[in-house]
């Protein structure tokens, strides 16, 4: 595990965000740096954190939860993942990582603002008991987007995630698994617009070249690049 | 053959995104701007601080190679080259024709073939150059395309109109891939290709990146063949011969047909100039070496306390005047047919004395204090530093100035550090063009920690022929200088050995006295 000062800025300010106990927080920035993955797994995570995908055709069902028919014939209730995360162990609410808030239509997008309101006015009545339900302390919310912008996001959700860090780099931990030669390229390519490597390309390169060499892993990954690929390899190792 | 839909499909913009750095430049992730551009002498370029790079991006090998060499000054030239420039060292032109030709050995060195690196103008540029008898840029243009396949034909072009050139030209290019050659196999020295900075600190913007030392070291001696004028030298065909057949020998200069010298070129009678560089003087001067070359402190100004008026002034003086209250010069009433016989009073040139006040002058404090009586009205200044000092600490201090002086002289410091900026900053204090500026100095001057280096000493040098900087490397004969001055008598100018054997060392040429 990397210690703090040598982790790269936007991980260290992630880090000091969570650890001052900041429970809203943004992460933007290119894909494949490990935005999701830190919101799963940084942090107070011991009361469980729980993930939402989301997408123009997902429902409420996902987020606060829903009937199922049951092995009975009835039909059972399910909870969501927000309602998962608002519970958390029973004793601390858990942690919901959203990824894409932006993609969501518009019903869903409305019951996660709901969900991720403040403590105080976040609020909601289960279906099948008729409970009034509200998050328990902890309950923290890390959202993840790709648009680079946050002025495109609707301002309701600005105003409850008043913390925006751009992560333009990956974990270091997660370049431990990549062979040591490319592991400084995976970093430096990951924020690189739209001429971007992502770091998912890389440990296939790795992976590859180790049998087939790198000429030839080159070709198979990078396709129209691999000529490129190889004379900035060429360059940099002179 | 790549058809043109091939083309189409191939991304060959090259990836600066890549690249390692170790100056602080390039390290966070982020885009470059890629724009397609022809693949011709001068449109290509690379901004590292910017991440901007124009490159030819279609799928021939010449475009190949240019992106390579692009994408190595990407990965090796500073990110910014104005600190270099400040240094004073060599001149801009030389710099950026020497890094052309270090990019390129490492593009040679990284597996490219940069034998195909030519543009088709070589040529022509070899002739205009030839023709207009610039001596000076067809130096710095042989420096720029060293190594690459334009350099037989910019020698063609040569040829048409100085032949004598040619050779000289030719030589220079191999002693060029020499000493890159020589860098390149010798452990000790500091790689080609390093961009460690020279302090550790990292900031593209302002440090000095390691390997660039050695583009400087080949510009500056680039800078010296290319001054104008050197004796000339009959032309001895045959010592050319045996010099090149000796490189030869030991593997390091293939010496490349030089066969067109007499094919059909080069039959002008223009052709029969004298080649400005003699062969002695070219096999005479090195580049300076990485362990020879040195640099200079920071220059850090404080100005004591100038408590005690000092009256009069350097060069200050009377002068008839028909208007005034004491009729001095009477005797003018009958002689002068204007009746100036009263005086008036005409402000000197002021002047300014640097005094270097380093452990190998062994000045004392009283030394100094009869230098800043000598010289009333001047600007007074001492200088003198050591390794240890740290950023910020005053090592220049302003002991006279505006009439007034200091009774408190600093103690020395041991060491020189500073001599050239502290000239530099002299030269800047000068009151007039023409006022004197006196150099009070054993002309030792070193860098913080280093010893004496030729490349530091010619520095000063040349500052001293630019600005008329006067040497005296005693309290005496200083004294006796500033007295001349003030007495507007004539000064003879005297350069310290150290100077002296530098000089001539560095150029074949003595200084003037």
């Amino acid at each position: 595990m990397n210690t703090n000062e040598n982790l790269p800025q936007c991980w260290q300010d992630f880090e000091q965000v969570v650890q001052a106990g900041i429970d809203r927080v943004i992460l933007f920035g290119p894909p494949g740096t490990g935005k999701t993955y830190a919101g799963l797994n940084m942090g107070d995570i011991d009361a469980g954190s729980w993930r939402l995908v989301c997408t123009e055709d997902m429902t409420n069902f996902d987020v606060t939860g829903g009937f199922l028919p049951g092995q009975d014939g009835s039909f059972d209730w399910h909870d969501g993942a927000a309602v998962k995360a608002w519970r958390g162990n029973g004793l601390r609410g858990g942690r919901l990582v959203v990824d894409e808030i932006d993609k969501a239509g518009g019903d869903v997008f409305a019951t996660l603002l709901a969900m991720t309101d403040t403590v105080d006015s976040a609020k909601w009545e289960n279906p099948a008991n008729g409970r009034i339900e509200t998050p328990k302390d902890g309950f923290s919310v890390i959202m993840t987007t790709n648009i680079e912008n946050m002025e495109e996001l609707p301002s309701a959700l600005k105003d409850r995630f008043p913390c925006a860090i751009r992560i333009n780099e990956p974990h270091p931990d997660a370049l431990t698994n990549l062979p040591g030669n490319i592991r400084e390229y995976a970093r430096k390519m990951a924020d690189a617009g739209e001429r971007r490597i992502s770091l998912r390309q890389f440990y296939a390169y790795g992976q590859l070249a180790r049998t087939c060499g790198d000429e030839r892993a080159a070709q198979l990954i990078f396709g129209d690049r691999a000529e490129a690929f190889l004379d900035a390899v060429k360059v940099d190792r002179v | 053959m790549t058809t043109i839909m091939e083309m189409k499909r191939k991304d060959l913009r090259p990836l600066p995104e890549l690249i390692r750095r170790k100056d602080g430049a390039n390290d966070e992730p982020a885009e470059w701007d890629i724009h397609p551009c022809a693949a011709e002498r001068g449109a290509p370029m690379t901004a590292v601080i910017p991440r901007i790079m124009n490159v030819p991006i279609q799928d021939f090998e010449l475009d190949r190679v240019i992106r390579a060499h692009e994408m190595m000054h990407a990965k090796v030239s500073p990110g910014n080259r104005q600190p270099w420039i400040d240094r004073g060292i060599a001149t801009d032109r030389a710099m950026i024709v020497a890094e052309e030709a270090r990019v390129n050995f490492l593009v040679a060195k990284a597996g490219f073939d940069v034998d195909i690196l030519e543009d088709g103008t070589e040529m022509n540029a070899g002739e205009r150059i030839s023709q207009r008898g610039d001596w000076a840029e067809a130096v710095y243009f042989v420096a720029a395309i060293s190594g690459t396949g334009g350099l037989n034909k910019y020698l063609v072009g040569i040829r048409r109109h100085r032949p004598a050139w040619s050779p000289r030209l030719r030589r220079i290019s191999q002693l060029i891939q020499k000493e890159f050659r020589r860098i390149d196999r010798t452990r000790y020295e500091t790689p080609l290709s390093s961009t460690k900075t020279a302090s550790g600190r990292l900031d593209p913007e302002k440090e000095l990146v390691e390997g660039y030392f050695h583009t400087e070291s080949i510009a500056e001696w680039l800078d010296r063949l290319a001054e104008e004028p050197h004796e000339d030298e009959p032309e001895d065909e045959q010592d050319e011969e045996s010099a090149d057949s000796n490189d030869s020998e030991d593997g390091e200069d293939k010496v490349e047909d030089d066969d067109e010298e007499g094919g059909g070129v080069g039959n002008e009678k223009e052709g029969d100039h004298d080649c400005p560089l003699s062969k002695q003087d070219l096999e005479s001067q090195q580049p300076v070496r990485k362990d020879e070359a040195g640099s200079w402190a920071q220059l850090n100004v404080k100005e004591q306390n100038l408590t005690r008026h000092v009256p009069g002034g350097l060069g200050k003086k009377r002068i008839a005047s028909n208007m005034g209250r004491n009729p001095r010069r009477i005797g003018r009433m009958f002689t002068d047919p204007q009746k100036r016989i009263f005086d008036r009073k005409v402000k000197g040139n002021g002047g300014v004395v640097l005094i270097d006040y380093s452990g190998s002058m062994s000045l004392s404090e009283k030394d100094v204090l009869d230098i800043m009586d000598a010289a009333p009205g001047c600007t007074v200044a001492c200088y003198t530093t050591n390794s240890h000092d740290k950023d910020g600490r005053a090592n220049l201090w302003v002991l006279g100035a505006r009439g007034r002086m200091t009774t408190n002289i600093p103690r020395s410091r041991g060491g020189n550090g500073v001599d050239h900026p502290a000239l530099v900053w002299a030269v800047q204090q000068k009151q007039r063009r023409n006022a004197p500026l006196v150099w009070v100095t054993d002309g030792g001057v070193v860098g913080p920690g280093q010893g004496y280096r030729d490349q530091l000493a010619m520095q000063c040098i040349k500052t001293c022929l630019k600005s008329n900087v006067v040497i005296r490397d005693n309290v005496e004969k200083a004294v006796e200088l500033l007295n001349a001055i003030a007495a507007q008598k004539p000064i003879k100018k005297w350069w310290p050995l150290y100077f002296r054997t530098t000089y001539k060392r560095q150029t074949g040429h003595k200084l003037e006295v």
